[in-house]
C-alpha cells in the first residue's frame, strides 16, 4: 500500500500548498520540503527492506480503478524502478532546498515543483502501462510552465522548442503503444502479469522490428539522444536551477525503453541495436565537440549530457545483462552528476548573474567551497576513479567492447573531449584572479546541501559500486530474454 | 602480516589527506605535523617489512596477494586488493621514504604559504594514489590509482592557481597524460576482450598471466594490446612524444616537483612496465619500440637540457632523459637494470631538486645565470661553499651521481643499463653512450655557472639586504640524508629484494671496470670538462659568441617543435571540429528543424500563435487524444 501513495505525497503536499497564503513562506517551504523528505525516506525504507535475489516486483499492490474496464491502479518495484526511485529521491531532495531560491511567485512554483516529484515516482511506480503513460505525461506538463515562467534568458523560445518536441515525442509513443496494442492484445496492460507469466506475449520478430523505431524516436526524444537532442540543451540553460536538476538527471526515457521495449520487443531492439550503437557513438563525439564550442556554461553543461546519455545508449545496445546494468548505473551516476553541475551553474549565474564561461573567474579565491565542488562535479563527469561515473561507464565500455570495439574505442576518445572542455571551464571559471568577491561572501547551507548530497552520493557508490549494483544486476538479467 | 600492515601503508597517507581537508585547513602547523608524521609512520612500517619479507623470500615465498571484491557483472569480476612481492617492497621504500624527507623539506620550505594546510593534503593524497599503483593487484586498479595521480599532480601543479602559467601547465599536465591513458584503456578493453573469449572474467595480475599463454592471442593484437598499455606509460612517464608536460610541470611547488620526479608519477610509468612485464614479453616488436622510444627520450631531452636558463627545466629535461634510460633497460627486457636505477635516481634527483629548492629559497630566483651574477656579486667561486655547504656539497653529489661517477650510487645503476644496450642494436648503444656525454655536459654547466663563477672585479658590489643562507635544519637534513643514499645507495640490497624466484648468491653487485664503465667514464669526463671550460669565464650564454650555433640552438629553444605541433592539433583538429559540430547544430538541427517546425506548428493554428497559453491547450490536446485513444483501444478490445 505505502508504494501506491508513494507519488501521493507529492500531490497531497501540493494541493495543501495551494490552501496556505503566499505571504506564509516559511510555511509553504516547510510543507514541500516535509513532502520531498518523507518520499526519500520511504524509498529508502524501501530500499532496505527489498530483497535483492527476488528478480520479479516486490511490494505490488492493486487498486481497481475501472473494473469495467479492468484497468488497475497498480504499482511495483523490481530492481530498476528501484533504482530510478533512489536517484529521483536523492535529486527531488536536493534540488527542492534550491527551489526554495525562487523569488518570484515561489507558491506556484513550488506547487508545479511537487506535482512534477509526485509524477516521477508515479511512472517509477507504476505497473500499468496506462497509468505509466498518463504520469509521463504529467511530468512534461509540470515542467513546460516551470521553464516558461521561471526561467531566464530564451525561456519561451526554449521552452517551446521543449514542448514541442516533447509533445510530438509523445505522440509518437502512442503510436507506438496503439501498434503494440495491435499486436499483442490488451495484455500489455499490466506489467506485472507479464512479468509472472513470461513467454505470454511473444510478438514475432518482423512486427517487433517494425514497431521498435517509435519507442526509440520517441524515448530517443525524451532522453535527448542525438539527433534528437536539440530542445535539452536550450531547455535546461534556461530552466531554474531545480528543474534541470529533477529534469535532466532523472531521466524517464531509457527507464521507459528498458521497460516497455525491452520487456515486449527483445528480438526488434536486437534488429536495432547497430544503428542504435551507432547513433549513440555519433552522439558521444558529435555533443563532445558542441560542448566544447559552448560560450555559456550551461549550455556545456546541456551539451555535455547528451554526449554521456551516448554512452548510456551504447550500453543498452550492446543488449547483455552486464552492458544494461552498465547502462542503467550510468543513468544514476549522470543524473546525480548532472543535478550536481546543474545546482552549481544555478548558484553561480543566481549569485552572479552571468551566464558566460569568461565572465567567470577566480572562483576558488572567492569561493572555495563552489570551486571544489565544481572542479568535483567535472572530474566526476570527465571519468575520474573515485566517482560513480568511472565505475559505469567502465562497466558499459568493458561489456561494449566485445560487441562493437571500433565504436568503442570512439567512445573512450569522447572521453578525452570531455576533458578537454571541462579543464577548459575550470581554468577560466575557478582559476586565475577572483572577480566579483563579494557576490560569494557566504554560502548558504540551502546551497551546500544538494552540492554536497549529490557529490557524497556520486563518492559513494563510486568506491562501492555494488551498493547500487546489487539492485540492478537481478533486474537487467531479467529483463532480457 | 605483511598483508595487513600493506593495506595500513595504503590508508595512512588517504587518512590523512582527509583529517588534513576535513579539521585541518585552518591550522597549518598541525597539518604539517600530521602529514610528515603520517608518512614517516608509513616508511617506518614499511622498513618493518624489510625482515619479514626476506625471511619470507629464505621460504621460497615471493609473492603475498589479499584482495576484496569491487564490481562483478556478467563474468566480469574485478577485485580491489594488495599484490605484495619484492618489487612492491622497493617501490614501497622509494615513495614513502623519498616522501618522508620531501614532507619534511616542505614544512619549512612552504611555510607562510596561504594554502599551506591544501597543500599537505594534496601531497598526501599523492602519495596515496602513487601506493595505490603501487599495491595493486589487477590493471583496473593500477587504472584507477594511475588516474588518481593524475588528478593529484593537477591539484599541485597548479596549487597556485591564480597564476595563470602554473593553471595551464597543470592543465597541459593532466591533457596529456589523459591522451596516454587513453591508449592505456584501449589496450586494457583489449586485453579484456581476449580474456572474456577465453572465460576470464578477472584482471588480476596472476589470473591474467596465468591465462595469457593459452589465449593465444594473434602476434598483431598482442603488439596493439601492449602498446596501448605502454602509451599510459609513456603519458605518465613523460616519454618522447608525451613529454611536453613534464617541464612545464615546474611551476608547480619546488618539493613537488622532487616527489614527482622521483618518487611518484613518473616513477609510476617504470613500475608498470615492471610490473606487468609478462604482457610485453608476448610482443618482441612492442619490446623493440619501448627500448627505441626510450633511447631516443633519453636523446632528445638531454639535448634539451643543454639550452635551459631555469634550473628546474634543466632538472626536468634530466629526468626525462633518466627515464628514458629505464623505458629502454625495460624495452631490453632487464626490468631488474630498470627499477634499479628508478631507485637510485630517486635519491640523487630528489636530492638535485630538493638542493635547487634550497638554492631558490635563497636566491628568490630560479635563472642559472642570475644566481651566478649574483654569486660574482657576493665573492666569486667557492662562495657558495661557504654561504650554503650543505646545499653545495650535496648539490655536488648529485650532480656526480647523475653523471654516474663512481663509486657513487647512479654509475652502478647506469653502467647495468649501459650494459644491456651493449647488447642490443649498435645505433641505440650509439644514442645512449651520447646521451652520457650530454649528460655530463649540462650538469657540467649547470654547475660551473651557478657554483664556480669567477668573482667580477667591476662587479657592483650592491649589498644584499640578507646574505645568502640556508633554510633551517628541516630543509638541510633531507639533503644529507639524501646524499648519503646517493653516494651509499648502491649497496643496498635491492636485487635481492627484487629477486622473483630463489637464485644464487649474487657476485659483485656491479661488473667493476671494465671497458664498457672506461668509455662511459670518458664520455662523463669529457662532457664535463668542456663544458666546465666553456663557461667558466662566461658572462653570457655561449651562443652570441659562437655564431654557429645560433641555428641548432634555435631548434632547442623551440623543443623540437612538439609544443607548436600539437597546438595546430588541438586548435586546428580539435577546435576545428568543435566549429563544424556547432554550425551543424545551429543550423541542421536548430534552425531547419526545430524553427522550420516551429514555424509549421504556428502556421497550422491560430492558438499557437500565443505562446504562453497556446502550448499548454497543445500539451491537453496531446493528452485529451491520448487518454482517449487508450481508452478507445481498451474498449474495443472488450467489445
Amino acid at each position: 500500500m505505502t508504494l501506491l501513495l508513494l507519488p501521493w505525497i507529492s500531490w497531497l503536499a501540493a494541493l495543501s500548498l495551494v490552501l496556505i497564503p503566499r505571504q506564509n513562506e516559511q510555511l509553504l517551504k516547510r510543507v514541500t520540503l516535509a513532502a520531498c523528505a518523507v518520499s526519500s525516506a520511504l524509498v529508502l525504507a524501501l530500499a532496505l527492506r527489498f530483497n535483492v535475489q527476488d528478480t520479479g516486483y516486490q511490494f505490488v499492490t492493486r487498486v481497481d480503478w475501472l473494473p469495467s474496464l479492468g484497468i488497475q491502479y497498480s504499482a511495483g518495484l523490481d530492481g530498476l524502478s528501484l533504482t530510478f526511485c533512489i536517484l529521483h529521491a536523492v535529486i527531488s531532495l536536493a534540488a527542492v532546498f534550491l527551489a526554495f531560491s525562487v523569488r518570484d511567485r515561489l507558491k506556484e512554483y513550488l506547487v508545479f515543483y511537487l506535482v512534477l516529484t509526485g509524477a516521477f515516482y508515479g511512472v517509477f511506480t507504476s505497473l500499468n502501462m496506462f497509468f505509466l503513460y498518463v504520469f509521463y505525461e504529467m511530468t512534461l506538463l509540470a515542467v513546460y510552465p516551470m521553464i516558461a515562467v521561471w526561467g531566464s534568458g530564451k525561456k519561451e523560445y526554449a521552452s517551446i522548442q521543449m514542448a514541442v518536441y516533447t509533445g510530438l515525442g509523445a505522440i509518437i509513443l502512442l503510436f507506438g503503444l496503439f501498434l503494440l496494442y495491435q499486436e499483442a492484445g490488451s495484455g500489455i496492460f499490466d506489467l506485472a502479469a507479464m512479468r509472472e507469466n513470461p513467454g505470454t506475449i511473444v510478438l514475432p520478430a518482423a512486427a517487433q522490428s517494425r514497431i521498435v523505431p517509435f519507442f526509440l524516436i520517441s524515448l530517443g526524444v525524451l532522453s535527448s539522444l542525438w539527433p534528437l537532442h536539440s530542445w535539452a540543451p536550450t531547455a535546461y540553460a534556461s530552466a531554474p536551477a531545480s528543474t534541470a536538476m529533477l529534469h535532466a538527471g532523472v531521466k524517464a526515457g531509457p527507464y521507459l525503453l528498458l521497460r516497455i521495449a525491452a520487456a515486449f520487443l527483445p528480438e526488434g531492439l536486437k534488429a536495432w541495436s547497430e544503428p542504435l550503437a551507432v547513433i549513440a557513438t555519433i552522439g558521444i563525439l558529435y555533443a563532445g565537440y558542441a560542448a566544447l564550442r559552448q560560450k555559456s556554461l550551461r549550455l556545456m553543461f546541456g551539451f555535455s549530457g547528451v554526449s554521456h546519455l551516448g554512452y548510456v545508449f551504447l550500453g543498452i545496445a550492446v543488449l547483455s545483462a552486464a552492458s544494461i546494468s552498465g547502462a542503467v548505473f550510468l543513468v544514476f551516476a549522470h543524473g546525480l552528476l548532472t543535478a550536481a553541475l546543474f545546482a552549481a551553474a544555478g548558484i553561480l549565474f543566481q549569485r552572479t548573474q552571468k551566464e558566460e564561461i569568461h565572465q567567470h573567474g577566480g572562483l576558488a579565491v572567492s569561493s572555495p567551497f563552489l570551486a571544489v565542488c565544481l572542479i568535483a562535479a567535472s572530474m566526476a563527469s570527465l571519468g575520474m576513479p573515485g566517482f560513480a561515473n568511472f565505475a559505469s561507464e567502465l562497466l558499459i565500455l568493458i561489456s561494449a567492447w566485445s560487441a562493437y570495439p571500433w565504436l568503442t574505442a570512439f567512445a573512450v576518445l569522447g572521453i578525452l573531449i570531455t576533458s578537454l572542455y571541462l579543464l577548459r571551464m575550470i581554468q577560466t571559471v575557478c582559476f586565475g584572479a577572483a572577480l566579483q568577491t563579494s557576490a560569494f561572501t557566504n554560502v548558504t547551507f540551502a546551497e551546500k546541501f544538494p552540492l554536497v548530497l549529490l557529490l557524497g552520493a556520486l563518492l559513494l557508490f563510486g568506491i562501492w559500486p555494488e551498493g547500487i549494483l546489487q539492485f540492478i544486476k537481478p533486474a537487467a538479467g531479467a529483463l532480457l530474454p | 602480516m605483511i598483508l595487513t600492515s600493506a593495506w595500513i601503508i595504503l590508508g595512512l597517507p588517504l587518512l590523512t589527506a582527509v583529517l588534513i581537508s576535513l579539521f585541518l585547513l585552518r591550522s597549518p602547523k598541525a597539518a604539517g605535523i600530521l602529514g610528515t608524521a603520517g608518512m614517516l609512520a608509513a616508511f617506518a612500517l614499511t622498513c618493518s617489512l624489510i625482515p619479514q619479507y626476506t625471511a619470507l623470500q629464505q621460504q621460497g615465498q615471493f609473492v603475498l596477494e589479499s584482495s576484496l571484491p569491487w564490481l562483478q557483472a556478467g563474468t566480469l569480476s574485478l577485485d580491489f586488493g594488495v599484490y605484495f612481492n619484492g618489487l612492491s617492497l622497493v617501490m614501497l621504500l622509494v615513495v614513502t621514504g623519498i616522501g618522508t624527507l620531501v614532507f619534511l623539506f616542505s614544512t619549512a620550505y612552504m611555510a607562510g604559504d596561504p594554502g599551506y594546510s591544501r597543500y599537505f593534503a594534496c601531497l598526501s593524497f599523492f602519495t596515496f594514489s602513487m601506493l595505490g599503483i603501487v599495491l595493486a593487484n589487477n590493471l583496473i586498479q593500477i587504472f584507477i590509482f594511475w588516474e588518481l595521480v593524475g588528478l593529484s599532480s593537477y591539484l599541485l601543479i597548479g596549487f597556485w592557481f591564480e597564476k595563470k602559467e602554473a593553471c595551464t601547465a597543470a592543465k597541459k599536465a593532466f591533457m596529456t597524460t589523459r591522451v596516454g591513458d587513453a591508449g592505456m584503456i584501449l589496450g586494457i578493453l583489449g586485453l579484456t576482450g581476449f580474456l572474456a573469449a577465453g572465460n576470464t572474467g578477472s584482471l588480476n595480475f596472476t589470473a591474467v598471466a596465468a591465462a595469457l599463454p593459452s589465449l593465444a592471442i594473434p602476434e598483431f593484437w598482442m603488439t596493439l594490446i601492449a602498446l596501448g598499455i605502454f602509451l599510459g606509460v609513456v603519458g605518465k612517464s613523460a616519454q618522447v612524444p608525451l613529454h611536453v608536460w613534464l617541464p612545464d610541470a615546474m611551476e608547480g611547488p619546488t618539493p613537488v616537483s622532487a616527489l614527482i620526479h622521483a618518487a611518484t608519477m613518473v616513477a609510476a610509468g617504470i613500475f608498470l612496465l615492471a610490473r606487468v612485464f609478462f604482457i610485453f614479453e608476448a610482443s618482441p616488436s612492442a619490446l623493440q619500440v619501448i627500448a627505441w622510444t626510450g633511447g631516443i627520450t633519453a636523446f632528445l631531452a638531454a639535448s634539451l637540457a643543454l639550452v635551459q636558463t631555469d634550473i628546474k627545466k634543466i632538472l626536468a629535461y634530466s629526468t626525462v632523459s633518466q627515464l628514458g634510460y629505464m623505458v629502454m633497460a625495460l624495452g631490453l627486457s632487464n626490468a631488474e637494470a630498470g627499477i634499479f636505477h628508478l631507485t637510485m635516481h630517486a635519491f640523487f634527483k630528489a636530492l638535485l631538486f630538493l638542493g635547487a629548492g634550497s638554492l631558490i629559497h635563497a636566491f628568490h630566483s630560479q635563472n642559472i645565470w642570475d644566481m651566478g651574477a649574483r654569486v660574482q656579486a657576493e665573492g666569486g667561486r667557492f662562495y657558495l661553499f661557504k654561504a650554503m655547504p650543505f646545499t653545495s656539497f650535496t648539490f655536488l653529489i648529485g650532480t656526480l651521481a647523475l653523471m654516474g661517477i663512481p663509486p657513487l650510487s647512479g654509475f652502478y645503476s647506469k653502467e647495468a643499463i649501459l650494459a644491456a644496450a651493449s647488447h642490443s642494436e649498435a645505433p641505440l648503444f650509439a644514442l645512449a653512450m651520447i646521451t652520457v656525454f650530454l649528460t655530463a655536459f649540462y650538469n657540467g654547466r649547470l654547475f660551473t655557472l651557478v657554483f664556480l663563477p669567477a668573482k667580477r672585479s667591476s662587479a657592483a658590489h650592491d649589498a644584499h639586504a640578507h646574505p645568502l643562507h640556508e633554510g633551517g635544519p628541516a630543509m638541510v637534513l633531507p639533503l644529507v640524508i639524501l646524499a648519503v643514499l646517493s653516494v651509499f645507495g648502491a649497496s643496498l640490497p635491492v636485487k635481492e629484494w627484487l629477486a622473483a624466484a630463489p637464485q644464487a648468491a649474487h657476485g659483485a653487485a656491479h661488473h667493476g671496470f671494465d671497458s664498457l664503465a672506461i668509455l662511459s667514464l670518458a664520455a662523463a669526463a669529457a662532457g664535463f670538462l668542456l663544458a666546465a671550460g666553456l663557461y667558466f669565464k662566461r658572462t653570457q650564454s655561449l651562443r652570441q659568441s659562437v655564431k654557429v650555433l645560433a641555428a641548432p640552438g634555435k631548434v632547442l629553444d623551440r623543443k623540437y617543435f612538439f609544443d607548436e605541433v600539437y597546438d595546430r592539433v588541438i586548435s586546428g583538429g580539435q577546435d576545428k571540429a568543435a566549429r563544424y559540430a556547432d554550425v551543424l547544430e545551429r543550423y541542421a538541427f536548430v534552425e531547419w528543424t526545430v524553427n522550420g517546425l516551429g514555424r509549421i506548428t504556428r502556421s497550422l493554428g491560430d492558438q499557437l500563435r500565443r505562446l504562453q497559453t497556446g502550448i499548454v491547450q497543445f500539451y491537453g490536446f496531446v493528452i485529451v487524444v491520448g487518454v482517449t485513444a487508450i481508452l478507445y483501444i481498451f474498449m474495443a478490445g472488450r467489445m
